[in-house]
């Protein structure tokens, strides 16, 4: 850590000296380290990612997806029902035991005499939820007669055919009673004779021990637990000692292994049996393999001593007494766990813990002080790393706040410490993060998240260099760094008119540089409308026109012939609909004014509206609105000084005449402008 | 203490208590007499009815109950009780000031009990205003806030987080606004001259208002109307709108935004652009306009020349809203005093039947709105001798017993309805 430091400036320098070199220390290294060792804190709370899926962490990644190779869809039943095959089937159809001995050092005297070994199977039920204690269920499976002490060189430790139990496996299938939590085996041995306990050991102890049978496997060590406690014995008939063994583990696993087995007993205090008195988590302790001496153990505390196997048929034979063999130093020794668990792949670093110095910098790289450590583990952070490139990674890529620069070192490796000062706190992923809605991954306070999705266009695809620690090493400034394959910035865009920011999917659509866009349409209506001295038809083809203008963006003069065309391909029969004709000329002739058309143009646009008058259909709404002009103006005309709403008509009455009649059109049309002038003005001075 | 006509009915002197400075103070007539449309008439009326009998009933009687401060020291701007929480549930409201946001309940002793304080990480922020509204799925209280920086923080109440934000304002948010009708629909005002509508449910934005006919300076305040058919909104350029939100563009869009499906369609949402506001103008008001309310089909308008306006958009039998309507009219104006500042916002309570402002002395005025003429309109004055900063926004409990106001020291003022004599 940097505030144990060790100073290497010597001891000789003054306290004050000393002093003032560490107030330089603390305040180059001090509020980084606060901030990393808060976040620290806040990862080991909640963490916002995980360290082990983090490519360049693989030695913490304890999953391999080998299975994922050959797995396949249509082979997931077949794994299911063969799940629950196995699970019904035991390894044979009998369990066997065979009894070879009851060893109890202070029973020396009865050396030759014969304990009763009644054997019971207890199932622990699933404790309802109303209910106090887990039910059990205790079976009495049978008697064995089994010699006392019996010695090393005797053939057969039980007496005869009695020595050995078999239970039918049926006894422990799970698939009738699902509640079923585990079964267990008791022994409940009891002598003929009393017997004084006074040297009763008082360490009431648990053990793991691993049978001296060939075939344990790691992850199914036996249990063989007893309680040994003080208990006086009552003066009565005889002493009960009594023992159990765990079946299965809380995963249905068989922990019986075939193999022989010396079961610890305890003395029971009297008739009345307790079973399953206590969890094996309760009053466990870590032992060391020094504390433990087996011999001392098996000779102290009376042991049963007998041989399981698992069989197809009903064995009843005697079996020939084991030769024990000096006892393996275990090389895990757990105390408190049912079984153990399978040892975590990789903890072990590839690389053997070396030497790893920090030398911090600071004072302008004036001054420095080392630290050394002998494992992989980050100073801020404690995490262990496991490698040193996944240190150095780490390192550079979770505390920026600081430089690294790995300097390989005869012992191990050294690490350059110094302040980035190049560091802005500002955040370098992807913007989409500050501004998706949930907060992105990189600011989500409820655990890992998804990453926000972004699309990118790969421009090229280099393959990942290999993992080297050469790019701790301190680089040039001409080091060219790996060309960056997406294109474009890793920047946020907004949209112009909403100013939200741009989705990545919306990227691609850019309609917002339209120059007619709907409110200039709008106000430009509305300008038009507010006009006060122009009447109706002219104010709507005004707007059409304007409209059309706008939509296709005419710039120059020699644009505007074909402006025209276009507008009455699109509008032409609309203007005639809205009896426009009139106004249309007028326009054209006002354009012609300006010497924006030839005469050619008014011409040919002139011809090109007639022949859309041709259509049967406009000419019915021709006529129609001919009609009820012709109506509207007799009483117009009647009482031409009453009322100036309906100023409009005349203007359009003239313009649906001139319509109607198709001979001689172009000339009636070329005069009439005026003609409308005239009314208009008529009209607005009224 | 000045009384507003120099006769008065101290309520506090009335019910014996020992808070002598800490009265509400009723009078008959509005504060400013001058301006006071008829006082004559209303004045003979109340001397008949004090004559019959002594003390005359103050209707509108507040008395002061407690004050507590927050520590930040900074002016709180907004402040609003939670108006969907029914009786016989917890009275909570909520303020907002400098980076905080504060969650308290008004506890039946008379105190008041902080439940919950949001803080929000950019020590700049400064909180202007907080809306209530509910999920639509569980139901639980929804807390929207914003403020200087432009975003809308929305706080899910229950589960302690501010669980969305909303940027896209390009400046700081004056006012937000829930539809009444649908909780989901979140109206904010900016300065940067528009409002905007999102549905929060579906985190889309619906509408813009603003741009070429839209308010030409920082809009301060809004609302919308209990049918949820039109807004009204005001601002710094004087002048005050109204946007209908029945028409066919608004009506689609609001239905489009809870089906639309941002992750599977290739275009943005296509957010209405609305330029172009149904009514408007600038004849009521000569100053910032910083407050807005509807009160039915009329308009209470305050700007800081001492007066809120109750007007309504062209003329007294017009219903219908015409867009290049000039007239207006003016139904009645609440006067009071001291309160020449903007960003002081006035509060009616759920029913609309009171209506209350604070002025920059710290003085809060309540009138009763229950009443079939608003010129009889009665107008009380609470003060207290502490209570001398300006007093930001006034908020009502549901049922009206309960006024909160809160001030520029930082202080938050508890005044509870007295008993109806």
């Amino acid at each position: 850590m940097p505030q144990k430091k060790k100073d290497c400036l010597g001891v000789d320098k003054p306290v004050s000296e000393v002093q003032a070199d560490h107030e330089l220390f603390l305040q180059a290294f001090e509020k980084p380290t606060q901030i990393y060792r808060y976040l620290r804190s806040r990862n080991v709370l909640s963490p916002i990612f995980l360290q082990r899926t983090l490519y360049y962490m693989r030695g913490r990644m304890s999953r391999s997806h080998k299975n994922r190779m050959s797995f396949k869809l249509d082979c997931l039943l077949d794994k299911v029902t063969q799940k629950s095959e196995r699970q019904n089937e035991r390894p044979a159809s009998y369990l066997n035991i065979a009894f070879t001995g009851f060893h109890d050092d202070k029973l020396e005297g009865v050396c030759g005499d014969v304990a009763r070994v009644e054997t019971f199977i207890v199932k622990m039920c699933h404790k309802k939820r109303k209910e106090s204690s887990a039910p059990l269920m205790q079976v009495s499976v049978g008697t064995q007669d089994v010699n006392i002490n019996p010695s090393e060189g005797e053939g057969g430790g039980g007496c005869g055919r009695n020595a050995c139990l078999s239970i039918p496996t049926h006894n422990f299938t799970s698939s009738n009673g699902h509640q079923v939590k585990s079964y267990v085996l008791v022994f409940r041995v009891s002598l003929v004779h009393d017997q004084e306990n006074a040297g009763e050991p008082v360490v009431k102890r648990r053990r793991v021990g691993r049978s001296a049978s060939q075939d344990s496997q790691d992850s199914n060590i036996p249990l063989i637990s007893t309680n040994a406690i003080n208990g006086d014995s009552h003066g009565g008939v005889g002493s009960t000692y009594a023992g159990e063994l765990v079946m299965f583990d809380r995963h249905g696993r068989c922990l019986l292994t075939p193999g022989q087995y010396e079961l610890m007993l305890e003395l029971q205090a009297g008739e009345t049996t307790q079973l399953c008195k206590s969890s094996p988590k309760k009053n466990a302790s870590w032992e060391s393999i020094d504390t433990l001496k087996f011999d001392g153990i098996f000779n102290n505390i009376p042991v049963l001593k007998f041989t399981l196997n698992w069989n197809s048929e009903n064995s009843t034979s005697v079996i020939e007494r084991p030769r024990l063999r000096p006892l393996k130093p275990l090389d895990v020794v757990l105390a408190n766990s049912a079984s153990t668990k399978p040892k975590p792949q990789g903890v072990a670093s590839p690389e053997a813990p070396q030497l790893v110095l920090y030398q911090f910098v600071y004072n302008n790289n004036s001054r420095q002080q080392t630290e050394a450590r002998r494992d992989f583990h980050c100073p801020w952070c404690s995490l262990n790393c496991m490698a040193l490139y996944s240190l150095l990674k780490h390192l550079k890529l979770c505390h920026a706040r600081f430089t690294f620069t790995y300097v390989p070192h005869p012992k191990g490796a050294r690490i350059d410490v110094a302040l980035n000062e190049c560091y802005d706190g500002s955040y370098a992923g992807n913007p989409q993060d500050l501004v998706a809605m949930p907060a992105g991954f990189a600011f989500s306070r409820s655990g890992p998240t998804r990453r926000t999705p972004t699309t990118s266009v790969l421009v090229c695809r280099p393959k990942r260099p290999k993992p080297s620690l050469s790019e701790f090493l301190e680089q040039d400034d001409d080091f060219d760094l790996p060309r960056s394959y997406i294109l474009g910035h890793n920047r946020l865009y907004h949209h112009t008119m909403t100013c939200l920011p741009i989705q990545p999917h919306e990227l691609d659509e850019d309609s917002e540089g339209e120059h007619d866009s709907e409110w200039v349409r709008q106000k430009t209506q509305m300008m038009i409308d507010e006009f006060s001295d122009v009447n109706e038809g002219e104010k709507e083809l005004m707007k059409m026109w304007n409209l059309h203008v706008m939509k296709y963006n005419f710039v120059g003069d020699s644009q505007i012939p074909l402006a025209c065309s276009m507008f009455l391909e699109s509008h032409g029969t609309e203007l005639l609909r809205k009896s426009l004709y009139r106004n249309f000329v007028l326009h054209m002739v006002s354009l012609h004014d300006f010497g924006l058309i030839g005469t050619g143009v008014v011409y040919k646009c002139i011809l090109h509206l007639q022949n859309k008058m041709q259509d049967p259909s406009v000419q019915k709404q021709l006529a129609a609105s001919w009609e009820e002009q012709r109506r509207s103006s007799k009483k117009l005309f009647s009482s031409y000084n009453g009322s100036s709403s309906s100023f409009v008509s005349p203007v359009k009455q003239e313009s649906t005449c001139s319509s109607a009649t198709s001979n001689g059109l172009t000339e009636e049309s070329k005069s009439s402008p005026t003609k409308s002038n005239v009314v208009n003005k008529k009209c607005c001075v009224q | 203490m000045t009384l507003p006509n120099g006769d008065s009915n101290s309520v506090a002197g009335d019910s014996g208590d020992d808070l002598d400075d800490t009265s509400s103070v009723g009078s008959g007539s509005n504060a400013d007499t001058s301006r006071s449309g008829t006082p004559t008439l209303r004045r003979k009326g109340r001397n008949k009815r004090r004559r019959k009998k002594t003390p005359a009933p103050v209707k509108m009687g507040y008395k002061f109950v407690c004050y507590l401060k927050e520590d930040h020291g900074q002016p709180i701007f907004g402040v609003q009780f939670n108006q969907h929480l029914r009786d016989g549930q917890p009275l909570v409201f909520a303020t907002a000031g400098n980076n905080r946001v504060s969650v308290y309940q008004c506890m039946d002793d008379g105190s008041i009990k902080i439940l919950q304080c949001y803080s929000d990480p950019d020590p700049e922020e400064n909180f202007y205003t907080v809306a209530w509204s509910y999920d639509t799925e569980t139901g639980r209280p929804i807390l929207a806030a914003a403020g200087s920086r432009g975003v809308i923080r929305i706080f899910s109440l229950a589960t302690m987080q501010c669980v969305k934000h909303f940027i896209g304002h390009g400046n700081a948010i004056n006012e937000l606004k829930f539809h009444p009708r649908d909780p989901n629909l979140l109206l904010s005002v900016s300065k940067d001259h528009a409002l905007r509508m999102w549905n929060i449910r579906t985190d889309i934005l619906v509408a813009t208002f603003g741009g070429v006919e839209a308010h030409r300076d920082e809009v301060l305040s809004t609302d919308i109307d209990v049918e949820g058919t039109c807004i009204v909104s005001c601002g710094m350029d004087h002048s005050l709108k109204i946007w209908k939100l029945t028409t066919d563009i608004m009506l689609s869009t609001i239905n489009q935004s809870y089906t639309f499906n941002p992750s599977r369609a290739v275009r943005p949402f296509p957010t209405v652009q609305q330029n172009f506001p149904d009514f408007s103008t600038r004849d009521i008001h000569r100053n910032y306009v910083d407050c807005v309310r509807w009160l039915g089909r009329f308009i209470l308008s305050k700007s800081c020349e001492n007066t809120i306006v109750c007007w309504k958009p062209g003329l007294l039998n017009q219903t219908e809203l015409k867009h290049n309507d000039t007239n207006v009219t003016i139904i009645h104006k609440f006067d009071y005093k001291e309160c020449e500042i903007w960003f002081m916002r006035f509060s009616l309570d759920y029913w609309q039947k009171v209506l209350a402002v604070g002025n920059q002395q710290g003085r809060t005025y309540v009138w009763d709105l229950d009443i079939s003429d608003p010129a009889q309109a009665r107008c009380s004055t609470l003060t207290h001798p502490k209570c001398v900063a300006p007093i930001r926004q006034t908020a009502f409990s549901r049922k009206g017993n309960i006024l909160i106001t809160v001030c520029d020291d930082a202080t938050i003022w508890r005044w509870d309805r007295v008993a109806q004599q």
